[in-house]
């Protein structure tokens, strides 16, 4: 801040410390502070004022249910713990595939060790092999933790729709839908099951397949709707490469409402406010 | 039966109690690093600082309760979403905040006076009449906040200074409308938002009762 002249950056940066700068210019400054670390030395100072002004503001007190509001927006949703413990119970139950693969993964390793041992010299010959017997043993690996996962989710749900007294239902796709997809996904039917079962203290889970597997910049959102046509977020949450998840679902704290809709959009990664991208799945769900 | 998993929850609570605890004692360019690496509970120490100010910020400028309420909550989800393009080295995370929030405030104003604009088929003068009077929402804040060292401190800038500052501040106001709603070159109005910001922040940084 020297009584040198200033250039056409340094001049507009007091104006951008304060958010008044048109557009256009207001991308001209930010494209040079991106190369330049003197403009935000400059800048440092300038918002350094601009964020002493903040305390100048009439003090007013955000109502307590923003905080939840905020906080559930960003809350994964979660796999519950029942079910993680339904999941952990079958995977014991069918701990002998599970066995045998790491037994095969293990012999899998073993022959590439001692084929690395056996290389008297690291010709090129060689170093390939080695490289291409790794990449098998992890591809193996891979598929191996893929369908395990994939039959303990199958069977966390039969075992959840085995429940007596669980009540289920059925979540629709929405027609004409515009789903952003990530390159290498399968496009099928989506569908959902919202279930809740009063035996198991009223846990509701809610169970998604056919979805397509999103971009890296966009997950599902779930939503509940009140009465009165406002949503309320549940959480975020991704599908596996199959399209298939099963996540717990936790009511809004601080809403009292009764909720009538439960539906699934596509939102920026990270969550929305409300539902702003394209609403895939939704269904009645009655819930006093 | 029952008392197992309310003992387990139990449980939860007192280690999430404990973990804020922890959290309480970071600082904020630690909290927002964890913000970045998807720490929600971060995220939530840093509402419990900063919701007031973004609050009070977007209330006092917009004068609607709901609205106000709105843009908090998008500012905190731009929060979660834009903490890893904070840089710790590139300044303090209270600045870089502050002016996130401050920045989604005066769009949301200027997008109001948009509207207003549009759905009326007023001229800009007529529309600004018909919003919150600009000037009375600085003097609302003057009068609410006297004592306030950012409010003292702006007392002592040139009167020409302290209103270019508080238009663009207070009100949104473009450099370019302040030119123009005040009839002076908008080279000058760079120069008086400029030396305005700096005598502010050489008065802040002075004790109280020596001011220059």
């Amino acid at each position: 801040m020297s009584g040198e002249p200033l250039d056409a950056i340094e001049a507009l940066l007091p104006a951008y410390a304060l958010s008044a700068l048109e557009e256009e210019d207001r991308d001209l400054v930010e494209r040079a502070l991106e190369h330049d670390p003197r403009y935000r030395e400059l800048l440092a100072d300038y918002l350094e004022s601009a964020a002493q002004l903040a305390s100048m503001h009439q003090p007013a007190v955000p109502p307590a249910s923003l905080k939840s509001r905020i906080m559930d927006a960003h809350r994964p949703l979660a796999v519950s713990a029942s079910v993680s413990e339904t999941m952990a119970m079958l995977s014991r139950q069918h701990s002998r595939p599970k066995r045998t693969r790491t037994t095969f993964t293990i012999a899998a390793a073993a022959a590439l060790v001692l084929a690395v041992l056996g290389l008297g010299s690291f010709s090129w010959m060689q170093h390939q092999q080695m490289q291409e017997l790794r990449a098998e043993v992890g591809t193996l690996a891979a598929d191996a933790t893929e369908m395990e996962q994939r039959v303990l989710a199958q069977q966390a749900l039969t075992y959840w729709v085995a429940q007596p007294d669980v009540q289920a239902i059925r979540i629709d796709p929405v027609a004409n839908h515009a789903i952003p997809t990530a390159a290498s996904a399968p496009v099928s039917a989506p569908r959902g099951l919202f279930m809740r079962s009063q035996e198991r203290d009223d846990e509701r889970v809610m169970v998604v397949m056919g979805m397509t597997p999103l971009p890296r910049h966009n997950s599902y959102q779930a939503w509940l709707w009140d009465t009165f046509g406002e949503a309320y977020s549940l959480g975020v949450f991704e599908v596996d490469d199959n399209g298939y998840a099963l996540v717990s679902v936790d009511y809004p704290k601080n809403v009292a409402r009764p909720f009538s809709l439960l539906s699934v959009s596509v939102e920026p990664v990270g969550g929305s406010v409300r539902p702003s991208g394209s609403t895939v799945l939704m269904g009645p769900v009655h819930i006093e | 039966m029952r008392r197992i998993p309310f003992m387990r929850e139990q449980s939860i609570v007192s280690q999430r109690a404990r973990t804020r605890m922890g959290l309480s004692l970071l600082s904020d360019t630690d909290l927002i690093l964890r913000v970045a690496d998807g720490d929600s509970q971060a995220l939530e120490e840093l509402y419990s600082r900063y919701s007031q100010p973004v609050f009070s910020m977007a209330y006092s400028t917009l004068r609607d309760y709901a609205l106000a309420e709105d843009v908090t909550q998008e500012v905190f989800v731009s929060l979660w979403t834009r903490a890893s393009r904070f840089d710790p080295e590139r300044g303090i995370f209270r600045h870089w905040f502050l002016h996130l929030a401050h920045n989604r405030v005066i769009d949301e104003l200027r997008r109001r006076k948009r509207n207003a604009l549009r759905s009326a088929d007023k001229t800009p003068e007529e529309a600004a009449l018909g919003l919150e009077a600009p000037g009375n929402t600085a003097d609302q804040a003057v009068n609410a906040v006297l004592y306030s060292a950012a409010v003292r401190a702006l007392g002592t800038l040139p009167a020409e200074q302290r209103e270019a500052v508080m238009m663009a501040y207070l009100e949104g106001a473009t450099q370019q409308e302040i030119s123009k709603r005040t009839g002076v070159p908008l080279g000058t109005v760079k120069t008086r938002l400029r030396l305005g910001l700096i005598k502010l922040r050489q008065m802040m940084s002075q004790p109280a009762g020596e001011e220059a």
